[in-house]
This record gives C-alpha cells, sequence and structure tokens, in this order.
C-alpha cells in the first residue's frame, strides 16, 4: 500500500498540539542564563556554581564582604599577604617572629621564644612557628596544626595558594608550586598524601591521577572530583 | 484479532497477559514497530502465522492500547476471580568499552575493562481484583548495592557479603529489590480511569516503554536516564482515551508527592506536583504518535522534624529546594517495516535563593535547565526479523558541579536488534560519543566508544 500522509482533517488537532507544545515552551521561560543564583552572588561558569563575588565570602548564605587587609582563600577570610591576625583578630603587620624566614637547623634562628621552630618550606629555606599544637586553636589565626607531624606544628598557610595562574611558571618559588590551568586556574599545593590528610583547613587532599595530573592536590573542600 | 479468542495452547499465557496487563497503559509498550497493537481491522486470509500471533501477544503485554483495555474490562466483568499473573522480562549483556585503563572515563567510574552484566530482571504481579478494578506492581531485582562506590572501603566498592546462617555461616552477597510501580486502577469508562499508587510518569515513549525485549536499542537515552522528568510518582493519575475511525486521543492528568528524597512515601513539602500529557495517534498506511508532556512540582530537602523544647515547636530546617517544571514532546512512525522514533525533552529548576543546595563550602547550586532528544530509525527485515537502527543523542546536561567537565554530549549509535523467536531479542550496538564544549581534558582524551551485545527475554 502506498503511503499517504494524513488528511487535512487531523493536521487540526497536530496544530493544536503545536500551540500546546508553544505554551509549554512559553511556560518555561522563566530560566534566566545571566540571573541563576542568589542576587548577592555570581555565577562561576567553570565549576557551573554559584559562590560570592571576589573579596567575600559566604555567611549563612549571605555574601559578606571580608575586612580590610583580608582576602577570602577556601572560603575563609585570611590575612593579606605579609599580614598576620593579631589577638584582637585584626590583620596587621605580622607578629614579631611569626612566620619570619629561618634555616632549618641552621644559623638562622627564630627571634621571637613564642614561635621558635624553624619548620621547613617546601619553597626553600623554613619559617619559624609553634609546635605541639593539638588543633587549630592551638595555632594563631589562619594556621593550621599539623598533627599529621611529629612532633606537631603550626603550619602558616601555604604561600601562593589561590593565586591565579596559566602556566606552571606562574606558581614557581611558591609552596603552592602546582597551576591548576583547568578548573581552579590557581596555584595548589600538590604532593599531599591522601591517608595523611595533610593539607591546610578548608582544603582536602584529592586523588587526581585520573586526570592525568600524577600527584595529590590539596583542593578547596568539596571540589575534589 | 482479539487475544480472548486464542486457542492455541502457546500463546494462551501470553493472552492472558493482555487480557490482564493490557488495562495497565504502560506496561510494558511496545517500541518495535513489528510489536504491533491487536488489530481487529486485520483480514482471516491476512492473518499473521503462529509465530507473529505470539510475538504481536507478547508486545502487546507490553501496549497501552486501548483495546487492550477494553479487553480487559471484559475480562474483568466476566471473570472477577482470575488468576494472579506473574510475567516479566529480563536482559544480559557484555560490553566492551574501547577506552584504556588510564584513561579518564576509567577514572570516572566507567570500566574500561570487558565484562559480562546481568541488566534487568523485572517481574510482574498483576491481578484483575473485581470488575472494573484492578491491580499491577513491577519489581525489578538487583545486585545493588554490590559494587556501588563507597569512600570507607579499600577498593572504594560496597562489598554485600555477608554470612550465611543457613549454610554455616559461608558468605552470600545480598541484593535489592526496586519497587518500579504498585498501581491500583479502577476503570469507570475508556474515557475516565483512575490508577492511585506509584506509576511510571506518563511521557514520551520510553520510560513506560522500558522493557528491554521492546525496545529497540540497549540502553535508555540520555535524557530518559538522568530523569527530566521523574521516572515515577507516587500519586494519583487519571486517564482515558477517545478513538473514532483511525484517529485515537488519549490524556493523562497527574497529582502526585513530587520529587523528594522520599517522594514514595512522603511529600516533604505542602506543593502538589501536576503533570499531564496529550497523545494523538493515527493508524492508516501507517501509525503516527504525537504526543506533548508536562510536569511541574518543588523538590524539598529538610531535616526529620524534632521537637525543640526550647522552642515548643517541632523543627524541621530545610536543606534546599526548588520548582522544576518540565516538558516534552515525542513522536513515533511506523510505517511498514521502518520505525522512526523521537523525543524531546526539557527540564527547569529554579531554586529559592535562600535555600539553594550547598555543594562546598561557599558553593551553590544555580539554577538549572537541561534539555536534549534522540531520534532513532530502524527498518526490520524478514530475514531472522533483523532490524538494522540508528540512534542519534544530544543531551544538554547543565546538572551542577559534579558535570562541569561536560558542557554537552552527542552520540551516536549504529546496531542490530533481531528476534529469532519471539520471545528472545538479540541486540548488538555500536556508540561513539563527543563532548563539545568540554574541557580541555576531555577534549583531549580517548574517544568515548564502545561495543554492547544484549539478550533479552519476555517471559
Amino acid at each position: 500500500m502506498r503511503f499517504q500522509w494524513p488528511t487535512f482533517s487531523v493536521r487540526v488537532p497536530i496544530h493544536g498540539l503545536v500551540v500546546l507544545g508553544l505554551a509549554l515552551w512559553f511556560a518555561a521561560c522563566g530560566f534566566e542564563p545571566e540571573n541563576r543564583c542568589s542576587p548577592d552572588q555570581i555565577f562561576n561558569d567553570e565549576i557551573n556554581v554559584c559562590v560570592c563575588p571576589p573579596g567575600t565570602m559566604t555567611v549563612d548564605r549571605a555574601c559578606i564582604s571580608c575586612p580590610s587587609n583580608e582576602k577570602v582563600v577556601g572560603g575563609q577570610c585570611v590575612c593579606a599577604d605579609g599580614l598576620q591576625r593579631g589577638p584582637n583578630g585584626v590583620c596587621a603587620q605580622g607578629i614579631p617572629g611569626l612566620a619570619e624566614s629561618c634555616v632549618p637547623g641552621g644559623s638562622a634562628t627564630c627571634s621571637n621564644p613564642v614561635y621558635p621552630s624553624c619548620n621547613p618550606s617546601s619553597a626553600g629555606g623554613g619559617y619559624c612557628t609553634s609546635s605541639g599544637c593539638s588543633n587549630d586553636a592551638n595555632c594563631p589565626a589562619g594556621f593550621t596544626c599539623a598533627t599529621w607531624a611529629s612532633p606537631s606544628y603550626c603550619m602558616r598557610p601555604p604561600t601562593g595558594v589561590g593565586k591565579a595562574c596559566a602556566s606552571p611558571g606562574d606558581c614557581a618559588g611558591l609552596e603552592a608550586s602546582y597551576c591548576e590551568s583547568q578548573i581552579a586556574k590557581s596555584c595548589l599545593v600538590s604532593g599531599c598524601d591522601l591517608a595523611l590528610k595533610n593539607c591546610q583547613t578548608g582544603f582536602v587532599c584529592c586523588d587526581v591521577s585520573a586526570y592525568g595530573i600524577a600527584d595529590n592536590l590539596c583542593v578547596p573542600m568539596g571540589l575534589c572530583p | 484479532m482479539s487475544f480472548r479468542s486464542k486457542s492455541r495452547a502457546g500463546i494462551t499465557a501470553a493472552a492472558i497477559c493482555v487480557v490482564v496487563a493490557g488495562g495497565f497503559p504502560g506496561v510494558l509498550v511496545a517500541q518495535s514497530p513489528d510489536a504491533s497493537l491487536p488489530d481487529t481491522a486485520v483480514p482471516t486470509a491476512a492473518r499473521p502465522s503462529e509465530d507473529q500471533q505470539a510475538e504481536s501477544a507478547i508486545a502487546a503485554v507490553f501496549s497501552d492500547d486501548p483495546l487492550g483495555q477494553m479487553a480487559a474490562l471484559e475480562a474483568s466483568t466476566d471473570d472477577a476471580e482470575a488468576p494472579l499473573e506473574l510475567f516479566g522480562f529480563a536482559d544480559v549483556g557484555y560490553s566492551k568499552p574501547f577506552w584504556s585503563e588510564e584513561s579518564l572515563y576509567a577514572g570516572s567510574g566507567l570500566d574500561a575493562r570487558p565484562y559480562f552484566h546481568v541488566g534487568n530482571l523485572n517481574v510482574y504481579v498483576a491481578k484483575t481484583l473485581a470488575t472494573r478494578w484492578r491491580f499491577l506492581s513491577e519489581f525489578r531485582f538487583t545486585f545493588a548495592p554490590n559494587g556501588a562506590p563507597s569512600a570507607s572501603t579499600v577498593n572504594g566498592m560496597v562489598d554485600t557479603s555477608v554470612p550465611d546462617p543457613a549454610d554455616v555461616s559461608r558468605p552470600f552477597r545480598y541484593g535489592s529489590i526496586e519497587i518500579e510501580r504498585a498501581q491500583i486502577e479502577y476503570e469507570l469508562h475508556s474515557l475516565f480511569s483512575v490508577a492511585a499508587g506509584l506509576w511510571l510518569t506518563p511521557y514520551g515513549i520510553w520510560n513506560i516503554d522500558h522493557g528491554s525485549p521492546t525496545v529497540i536499542a540497549i540502553r535508555r537515552p540520555y535524557i530518559v536516564g538522568e530523569q527530566l522528568f521523574p521516572e515515577r510518582q507516587a500519586g494519583i493519575q487519571l486517564r482515558g482515551s477517545w478513538h473514532t475511525g483511525s484517529y485515537r486521543l488519549q490524556y493523562h492528568l497527574t497529582a502526585s508527592n513530587g520529587r523528594g528524597p522520599i517522594d514514595t512515601v512522603r511529600d516533604t513539602d505542602t506543593n502538589v506536583a501536576l503533570g499531564g500529557r496529550l497523545e494523538l495517534q493515527w493508524r492508516g498506511a501507517s501509525i503516527v504518535h504525537g504526543g506533548a508532556s508536562f510536569y511541574r512540582g518543588r523538590y524539598t530537602d529538610r531535616v526529620v522534624p524534632k521537637f525543640d523544647i526550647g522552642m515548643n515547636k517541632a523543627l524541621s530546617p530545610i536543606l534546599s529546594q526548588f520548582d522544576e517544571q518540565s516538558f516534552g514532546f515525542d513522536v513515533q512512525w511506523d510505517w511498514k517495516r521502518l520505525a522512526v522514533r523521537s523525543e524531546f525533552v526539557y527540564n527547569l529548576k529554579v531554586y529559592d535563593d535562600a535555600r539553594r543546595r550547598l555543594v562546598a563550602p561557599g558553593q551553590y547550586t544555580p539554577d538549572q535547565q537541561r534539555f536534549g532528544m534522540y531520534a532513532l530509525a530502524g527498518y526490520r527485515f524478514d530475514f531472522l526479523g533483523v532490524m538494522p537502527y540508528i540512534l542519534y543523542q544530544d543531551y544538554v546536561p547543565d546538572d551542577g558541579p559534579n558535570v562541569y567537565i561536560v558542557r554537552r554530549f552527542q552520540s551516536y549509535h549504529a546496531g542490530l536488534n533481531f528476534r529469532p523467536v519471539p520471545r528472545v531479542v538479540i541486540k548488538i550496538e555500536y556508540y561513539r560519543a563527543a563532548f563539545p564544549g568540554a574541557l580541555q581534558i576531555v577534549r583531549d582524551a580517548e574517544t568515548f566508544q564502545g561495543l554492547d551485545l544484549q539478550l533479552a527475554v519476555a517471559f
């Protein structure tokens, strides 16, 4: 039998379906690609999430600006480079002797007896800090208690974490020496241990070998693919 | 041809299934073009062979034909004490991915090594309870959660091995049962029937047409598997059909709990999800179906209510909440031995700004829209009932932070579907996918391609 298209009489309901479809289409027009997040948030197209604008952090779903002299790292306000949080909670020029340069086992010792331990830096040299902590509360603000080490010590925020980068050279000489140029597009600490979980607070040690990256990376919590 | 008039013992069981299941639109819908619906217009001289009759009967078990409904109605009138019916389908398969064990895909949980697997083992339990009253349930038996990802085991997989108390504590692996549907139906008239319970959402072609012996390709299309519409809902469904001459108009209206973490047993908000479907069928020189479907509901994830003595009231904080809306269109065209299927589906999620889902510190899920389509064409030859087919899929996931690597998914499939005997279907399919717009790491990865074989049976 030769195929015949439906006659005009059936096209009326087909048109009805088309009209219905258009109505449904318009009903779905509530989507605004430029306005996919809360009013105070911005859309991060790289990782497909709503985040607070640069320089702000999330507090109870609201975006709060960090105080002056502070920046956001890993979803937290931390002191800007070269500054340290004092007892009053304000970031200012560093606490004398804290994180000052030293040479582990060498002649350059730490000047402040409160921070007598010269801890080696993965970028070379060392920095002065305290040891024997049991949790972050025992450390200066922004420091992480490295309980995985023996003895434990207060680890400073790795230098360069969060610094924007496009190539390995952008992270050279920093403790965050690995440039993750695909997603985070920033300098990250590499070589962490999955079992020790030896990343700074707010970060997690992530196995990214499936993505062609041999060494584990410390990535902001929740971003480990 | 009336299924109630069949006398051959070999097809009696199938015919009973038709009578019982025919009243449940979408028990298993025939997707294959030669899985034709009961046709009273077939002249005696042109009646099919016994095999064809059996095949047609099996296919009609999987159909939502109104004649089947009428037959079921008659059956229920004549035989209120109809026996409990058991039937179902199963499939096993072999997959050969063509990516390496070191590839991005292997590291994302997609096995690189070839493997055999048991896919579906679905059993239907149905009964005509009384005049106009029917019950249908469908259970899928699975090995899950064995092998599911686990962060708490060394090898990263769940091991369901437990001591068997009946066999001197030798280990055995337990599995699980997924309740696909459980519905009670009252049919007042062909224009109006009510189904209550857990039912498959009436949209498109593939969601209801999920019996592996009757679907043409091996796997569900992405737009179906990703549930742009909820796969099933707990609630009430009204439906009916009207037909005259060569035309049939069918409608579905649904009201349910909508989607939620425990939507099969609870509604975590006060919003009733509503949906519907209109389908027009024309049966002439060819068979054409056109359908449009709609769904609107609210998803709410909240903490179990706990009474706070200090505040003297129960508290149940909402963790995340969004309104969603889906619509879809589908078309089926069967002309002689040619079968064409296509669906387009769209889903929109708009979050309550104060209740966006937290995915990481400082990171929240954005409003999302997902959409996609597939188109399938196949031609059934006489020789062994072989049907070569091709399938194209295009899907934009935009489904939150877990898929930021893939922005769009396109896949091309070519396969053979043949049916050596009516109850057995063998399929072989090659697929190849592309990810336009993906991050460089995906664009640099190996080609995503593989070969699947499936053996599916209806019983």
